[in-house]
């Protein structure tokens, strides 16, 4: 359903944000009722903002946090820059993301065992520009790890790679 | 269905809004290497990238190859890849046998990673103790965690924040890999420092 509404995302600038944002809610909705393991896994740390310049905000539980230089990202989480800002995050597995002004993303899911590399990730880019440099993750499961945009689902073999969503 | 109205509307919209594709750029990372990436258009069409700078180009009715380059990447992206955090670092420190006290190679390393941490935006640091396969299992699964609270113990002292730090051990139970049949061997009475 979310990603119907992201296909009409051409109407006009403003209508899309409006729609983009209706959109991040229904993954939001979507991965909380979908987890298996509620609360422990949905709480648990997946990363921690090292780079962030202007305005940059993590929305969770319905609130706006602002995403300071040590704030910690959760799965679920959406990542949200503003005009002039940008942010960067290094995930527990090393997996490395940034975004340019005007980016939305949601992390998903995430799950990392630092033990035995077990785990997965699902990130999704509703708009703006997202660079990554994959991490263990990708190493141990690169089957488990997936980027989507509102149109396609990228596979991740390795290793950098940009992703650009007008 | 929706796609051909999603295609209608595109086209009836151009250049009022403008339908610009999605664009996914395989780059090569920090050593000169290129992984790959499969882009996979959700009602149908594939593009698999594996050279440097290939690029998928995902529209309404459509994925395409383009091939970029390192200057229209340098260009068009220069942004979003100079807010991308400082890779992880990987330290080993290595122990006198049966001790907690560094080899004196060891502590020129340590004062290396406190300048790489205080070099950090909210630095996490990963501590990973290991011992050789002399002596009980039981016995180093301790020292090896002592050996992990000697290094947090050293680097807190040196300034780095002890709530930044995470201490783990392994005793004997991951030795290095060209060590496997050995039981005294110098390589793997380490710890493992990781900053990120």
């Amino acid at each position: 359903m979310n990603y119907k509404v992201m296909n009409y995302r051409c109407f006009s600038l403003s209508i899309a944000r409006g729609l983009l944002a209706t959109s991040a809610t229904v993954v939001l909705v979507l991965v909380g009722s979908c987890l298996a393991s509620p609360a422990a896994l949905a709480l648990d740390v997946a990363g921690t903002v090292k780079t962030s310049q202007g305005n940059v905000h993590i929305l969770r539980d319905g609130k706006s946090i602002p995403a300071v230089v040590g704030a910690k990202v959760m799965a679920g989480d959406v990542l949200r820059t503003s005009s002039e800002s940008s942010a960067g995050v290094t995930l527990k597995d090393d997996t490395r993301v940034s975004l340019v002004p005007n980016s939305q993303v949601v992390l998903d899911k995430f799950a990392f065992n630092a033990n035995t590399h077990e785990g997965g990730m699902f990130l999704s880019v509703l708009k703006g520009t997202l660079s990554m440099i994959s991490g263990l993750l990708v190493r141990a499961n690169p089957e488990l790890v997936r980027v989507k945009t509102p149109t396609a689902t990228i596979g991740i073999r390795g290793t950098e790679f940009i992703v650009d969503v007008p | 269905m929706f796609h051909n109205r999603y295609f209608a509307i595109c086209l009836m919209l151009l250049g009022l809004a403008g339908c610009a594709s999605e664009r996914i750029t395989l780059l090569p990372d920090a050593d000169g290497k290129v992984g790959a990436l499969v882009v996979t258009r959700d009602s149908g069409g594939e593009v698999r990238l594996d050279q440097a700078y290939g690029s998928a180009r995902v529209e309404g009715s459509k994925v395409e190859f383009r091939q970029s380059s390192a200057s229209e990447v340098k260009e068009r992206y220069n942004a979003t890849l100079a807010a991308i955090p400082t890779g992880t670092q990987s330290y080993t420190l290595h122990f006198v046998i049966e001790k907690t006290t560094l080899l004196p190679e060891s502590q020129a390393t340590l004062k290396t990673i406190l300048e790489d941490y205080s070099k950090r935006p909210a630095p996490e640091v990963i501590i990973i103790g290991h011992t050789d396969k002399s002596g009980d299992a039981k016995y180093n699964e301790e020292l090896s965690q002592r050996r992990a609270s000697a290094v947090r113990d050293q680097l807190v002292a040196g300034g780095a924040s002890p709530e930044n730090i995470e201490t783990a051990w392994r005793g004997d139970r991951e030795p290095l890999p060209e060590t496997v049949g050995k039981i005294y061997d110098q390589r793997n009475r380490r710890v493992e420092v990781k900053i990120r």
